[in-house]
C-alpha cells in the first residue's frame, strides 16, 4: 500500500458512491478467514462427524465451549479477548474448526483439554450460533430476488461467485452466515447494527466498515472505510478502492461515523421485492 | 561477544563447570547490585520491575534499534518473562519448554521440552508459561501438567521432577516459580476446574515438598470454612496462578489468590469465601499464613486477586511504612501495611460500576444490580479485569506505580450451578456462566502512572485495544510497554510522553525486561511468537 499521505487526496470525497459495504461486511467476517481455499471438510465428499452428533453431544459441546472457549470468545462466540467466532463454522468448515481446536492457530495454541470427541462436540455447538442462518426460512422467491439484485446495482459493491465488485464484502455464501431477519434489517437500515470487523482476525472486536474522516495537519481531508487502526497509525480505503496510511501524529482530526453506513437503505423496494431479494441472498451458500 | 566468549572459555577452563553461572541466594537477595542481570521474575524480590540501567534513557530512546529476534519453535500464546544471568537468557516457550539463549545474539544454547500428555485439562487458562526461576546452578520451571522440574542451568539436563498436583483434577502450572533461600515456591492454576488453591515450597536440591498452604478450606474445621455456606468450599477456588513477592527481612511471602468456584454464580456459596480473591502473607519457613486481606469478598465476576503485589517502603501520613500495593483486577488500587495487613489506601484506577466505595477497612460496599444475570448484566470492569496478570512496575525514583490498564465493561452472564472437580464439563458449572465483552471501539487500553502512596493518577498513555503487557521502569527515566496492536514503546516515566515506538507485527502479552551484556544495555519484549531485543545503535 502506498503511504500516500498527500497524493491523490480525495478532498471532500463523498462516500455515496460506495454502496452496499455494510451487508457485505457481514460476509467478509465469514469469508475473510477463508481467503485461501477452504479446509478439507468443504472439499471432500466425506460426511462431517458433526452430522452424527446427538443432542446429548451438542449439550456436552455447549458445556465444553463454556469451559474452554467462552473465556476468550465470549459465551455467545461474539469475541472478547479472542476473535468473534460466530461465523467460523462457515468460514473454516467443520474440519477447519476441528483443526484449530486440536492443533492451534496463530495466537492460540491447541486446546489440550479437548480430545477428538470433545472437539467435535464443540464444533457442533459452535455451528448452532446465531452467526449461522439455521432454522429460519425466507418467504420470497429466490429466482425473482436474483433479478432484484441485478437491477439495483448490488454488484457495484458485492461479488457473488466471482461476479461483481470486491469493494464490499463478498456474498457468495451469505446464506450460511446471516438469517433472513438480519438481511432484512440490514437492507432497510444498514447503519443500525454494524457488524464487527472480522475480515481481519486481529480486528474482530472492532466495528467493521467504519466510516472515518480524517484531516491532516496541513488541511487535507480524506474520507473512507477504516481498514485497520492501532495506537499510532490508521489505514483507510476510499471510494475508489485506494488505500491511505496515516501516522496519527500527522493528523489534526479523526472523526468516525459509527451509525452511518456507506450502503444505502433499500427501503424503496416493495415488500415483495425485498422478500425476494432476501430469499435470494439466503439461498447463497457457496459451493458445497 | 568476544568478551563474553572469552569469559565463558576462561571459566570453563579454570573453574569446575558445576559452579559456572552459579546464582546463590545472596545474588538474588542483592539483585540491585547487578542491574546487568534480570535474576527474578519481578526483577527483584519486591517485584518492582525497576532496572537501575540508564544507558538507554529519555535522551536517546528514540534511536533504539533491533539487536536480534528469536522466533519460538512452538506455536501458541507466548507469555514468557525472560531471566538473564551473566549473558545467558532463559525463556519459556508454550506450553512448558525452556530455552537458554545467548543474550547478545539470540542464538539458542540448549532447549528442554517435557513430554506433555496430549489430553490435558486446561480449563480457564492457556497452555503457556510465564518463566523460570534460577537458584544456584539450577533452573526451575512448572509444567502445564503440574510438575515442578529442576534443570541444570548449563545444559538443560533434568535434575529432578516433582508431581505438584494432578492435572486430571484441573491443576496446571503456568507461572514462574519463586526461588528464595532453600526453597522453591510455586502455586497452581485450576480454580475454573474446581481445584482448591494452594502454595507449596520445595527443596531446591531434591524436589521434596517442605510445606503446603491451602488457600481455601479442606474440611469444616479449617479456617474460613464458615464463610462458605453448606460446605461449598468443596468446589475449590482461590488458585495461586500468578507470581508472588518476598520480603527477606520479614521472611514473608506475599501472594494473590484467584476466584472462588463456580465463578459467575455465587448462589451456592453464600459468604465471603475465604481466602479467595485475597492477598495472603505467608511465613516462608513454615508456610503458615500470617495475615490475609480479602479484596473482593464473595466474588462473582472472575476478578481474581492474582495480580503481582509490589513491595515498597514510603511515608504514609508522616510515618515510614513497609507497604504492599496491588492494582486489582476489580479496578481498585490498594496499599496495605505489609507487616500487619492493615488497609491504608483503596481508590479506583479504572472505571468500575460495582462498588459504591470501600469502607474504612477496605471492604467494598457493593452496588445493587451488579451481579451476573441470565440475560447478561453490563458491569465495569470487564471479565479480564481493569488489569490482569501482566506486571505493573514501581520506580523508586519517581515514586510512581505504572499499571497496564483496560477501560472496558462486560455483560456478565449467570450460568447453571454444576460442579465436578477436575472434569472440564463440570467446570462449566465451575464457571457458572461467563460474559460477553464490549466491542473494541467502546473500549481502550492505557498505561497509567499512579502515585504509589495515594493511587492518584499522574498521567496516562492511551492505546487502541487492550493492554496485555507489563510495564518496565528504568533509571533511564523510561517506562516500556506494548499494545495488542503490535507496538512496543517507551514513555517518559515522569510525564508519560511518547519517546519511541516500533511495530513488532504481532500482539504482545508478556513482561518486558532489560539487561546488559559487555556493557551494552538491551530491552526485550515478545510479540506473536517472536522475542524482540533492542539496543542503541
Amino acid at each position: 500500500m502506498p503511504t500516500c499521505k498527500h497524493s491523490n487526496l480525495a478532498g471532500g470525497t463523498h462516500m455515496i458512491a460506495i454502496r452496499s459495504l455494510w451487508i457485505a461486511a457481514l460476509v467478509f467476517m465469514v469469508i475473510g478467514f477463508g481467503r485461501n481455499p477452504l479446509p478439507a471438510a468443504q472439499s471432500t465428499a466425506q460426511e462431517s462427524p458433526v452430522a452424527k452428533l446427538t443432542q446429548a453431544d451438542l449439550d456436552e459441546g455447549k458445556q465444553l465451549y463454556a469451559a474452554e472457549c467462552a473465556g476468550c470468545h465470549g459465551v455467545d462466540g461474539s469475541g472478547g479477548m479472542g476473535p468473534n467466532i460466530r461465523a467460523s463454522a462457515q468460514a473454516r468448515g467443520d474440519q477447519g474448526m476441528f483443526s484449530v481446536i486440536r492443533n492451534g492457530v496463530s495466537g492460540m495454541g491447541p486446546v489440550m483439554s479437548l480430545n477428538d470427541k470433545r472437539a467435535w462436540q464443540v464444533v457442533g455447538y459452535v455451528r448452532t450460533f446465531g452467526g449461522s442462518a439455521s432454522g429460519e426460512a425466507a418467504k420470497g422467491d429466490p429466482a425473482k430476488g436474483k433479478a432484484v439484485y441485478a437491477t439495483n446495482g448490488c454488484a457495484g459493491c458485492h461479488a457473488i461467485a466471482g461476479q461483481g465488485s470486491g469493494a464490499g464484502p463478498e456474498l457468495t455464501r451469505i446464506g450460511n452466515s446471516r438469517a433472513p431477519k438480519y438481511l432484512h434489517d440490514m437492507l432497510l437500515n444498514p447503519g443500525a447494527n454494524p457488524p464487527v470487523d472480522t475480515a481481519l482476525t486481529e480486528r474482530a472486536s472492532f466495528t467493521g466498515y467504519l466510516l472515518t474522516n480524517v484531516v491532516t495537519k496541513d488541511g487535507h481531508k480524506v474520507s473512507g472505510i477504516r481498514v485497520n487502526e492501532d495506537t499510532f497509525t490508521i489505514q483507510l480505503r476510499d471510494v475508489g478502492g485506494r488505500y491511505y496510511s496515516f501516522d496519527k501524529a500527522d493528523l489534526q482530526k479523526i472523526e468516525t461515523e459509527p451509525k452511518k453506513s456507506v450502503m444505502p437503505s433499500y427501503s424503496n423496494l416493495s415488500a415483495t421485492e425485498l422478500d425476494d431479494l432476501i430469499a435470494y441472498l439466503a439461498s447463497l451458500k457457496g459451493a458445497q | 561477544m568476544k568478551t563474553f566468549r572469552h569469559v565463558v572459555a576462561a571459566l570453563a577452563l579454570l573453574i569446575p563447570m558445576s559452579i559456572f553461572a552459579q546464582v546463590p541466594y545472596e545474588r538474588l537477595l542483592h539483585s540491585d547490585h547487578e542491574p546487568q542481570n534480570w535474576l527474578t521474575y519481578g526483577g527483584n524480590f519486591q517485584s518492582q520491575r525497576f532496572s537501575a540501567l540508564k544507558q538507554i534513557n529519555t535522551k536517546n530512546a528514540a534511536s533504539l534499534k533491533t539487536a536480534w529476534v528469536y522466533q519460538m519453535r512452538s506455536a501458541g500464546i507466548v507469555e514468557t518473562s525472560p531471566i538473564v544471568v551473566d549473558g545467558i537468557m532463559y525463556i519459556t516457550e508454550p506450553p512448558s519448554t525452556v530455552t537458554a539463549l545467548d543474550a547478545r545474539t539470540g542464538k539458542a544454547l540448549w532447549r528442554w521440552t517435557p513430554v506433555v500428555p496430549r489430553d490435558l485439562v486446561t480449563v480457564g487458562l492457556f497452555p503457556t508459561n510465564r518463566g523460570i526461576a534460577v537458584l544456584d546452578d539450577m533452573v526451575y520451571v512448572g509444567t502445564i501438567d503440574a510438575y515442578l522440574v529442576a534443570l541444570d542451568a548449563k545444559s538443560g539436563v533434568v535434575r529432578w521432577s516433582t508431581h505438584v498436583a494432578n492435572n486430571k483434577d484441573g491443576y496446571a502450572i503456568t507461572q514462574a516459580p519463586l526461588a528464595i533461600d532453600g526453597k522453591i515456591i510455586t502455586g497452581t492454576g485450576g480454580s475454573e476446574s474446581g481445584a482448591s488453591g494452594f502454595l507449596a515450597a520445595y527443596d531446591p536440591k531434591t524436589g521434596k515438598e517442605l510445606w503446603r498452604l491451602w488457600t481455601v478450606p479442606r474440611s469444616p474445621s479449617d479456617p474460613g470454612a464458615d464463610t462458605w455456606a453448606n460446605d461449598s468450599w468443596v468446589n475449590g477456588g482461590g488458585d495461586t496462578w500468578n507470581g508472588g513477592s518476598y520480603d527477606p527481612e520479614l521472611n514473608t511471602i506475599y501472594w494473590g489468590t484467584g476466584n472462588p468456584a463456580p465463578d459467575w454464580n455465587g448462589e451456592g456459596r453464600l459468604g465471603d469465601n475465604l481466602f479467595t480473591c485475597s492477598l495472603i502473607a505467608v511465613d516462608a519457613d513454615t508456610g503458615k499464613m500470617k495475615w490475609y486481606f480479602q479484596y473482593s469478598p464473595h466474588e462473582t465476576h472472575d476478578w481474581d486477586a492474582a495480580e503481582i503485589p509490589i513491595l515498597f517502603d514510603s511515608m504514609i501520613n508522616g510515618k515510614p511504612r513497609k507497604l504492599v500495593a496491588m492494582a486489582n483486577r476489580n479496578a481498585f488500587y490498594y496499599v496495605l501495611d505489609r507487616v500487619t495487613g492493615e488497609f491504608l489506601v483503596g481508590v479506583p484506577f479504572a472505571k468500575q460500576t460495582w462498588a459504591e466505595k470501600l469502607d474504612a477497612k477496605g471492604r467494598p460496599i457493593k452496588l445493587p444490580n451488579t451481579e451476573p444475570t441470565v440475560e447478561g448484566n453490563l458491569v465495569y470492569p470487564t471479565l479480564s479485569g481493569a488489569t490482569n496478570w501482566t506486571s505493573p512496575s514501581y520506580s523508586p525514583l519517581t515514586g510512581l506505580f505504572y499499571v497496564p490498564t483496560r477501560e472496558s465493561g462486560a455483560y456478565y452472564i449467570k450460568g447453571e450451578l454444576k460442579m465436578a472437580p477436575g472434569n472440564s464439563v463440570g467446570v462449566v458449572g465451575g464457571g457458572g456462566g461467563g460474559g460477553r465483552w464490549m466491542g473494541g471501539d467502546d473500549t481502550y487500553g492505557a498505561i497509567r502512572a499512579l502515585e504509589a502512596t495515594t493511587g492518584n493518577r499522574k498521567w496516562e498513555f492511551k492505546m487502541v485495544g487492550d493492554s496485555w503487557t507489563a510495564t518496565l521502569a528504568t533509571a533511564g527515566g523510561l517506562v516500556f510497554s506494548a499494545d495488542t496492536g503490535g507496538n512496543f514503546f517507551a514513555l517518559d516515566a515522569e510525564t508519560g510522553k511518547l519517546l519511541w515506538h516500533t511495530q513488532l507485527g504481532g500482539s504482545s502479552r508478556s513482561n518486558s525486561v532489560t539487561y546488559a551484556v559487555d556493557g551494552k544495555q538491551y530491552v526485550a519484549e515478545t510479540a506473536g511468537v517472536g522475542l524482540f531485543v533492542f539496543s542503541l545503535p
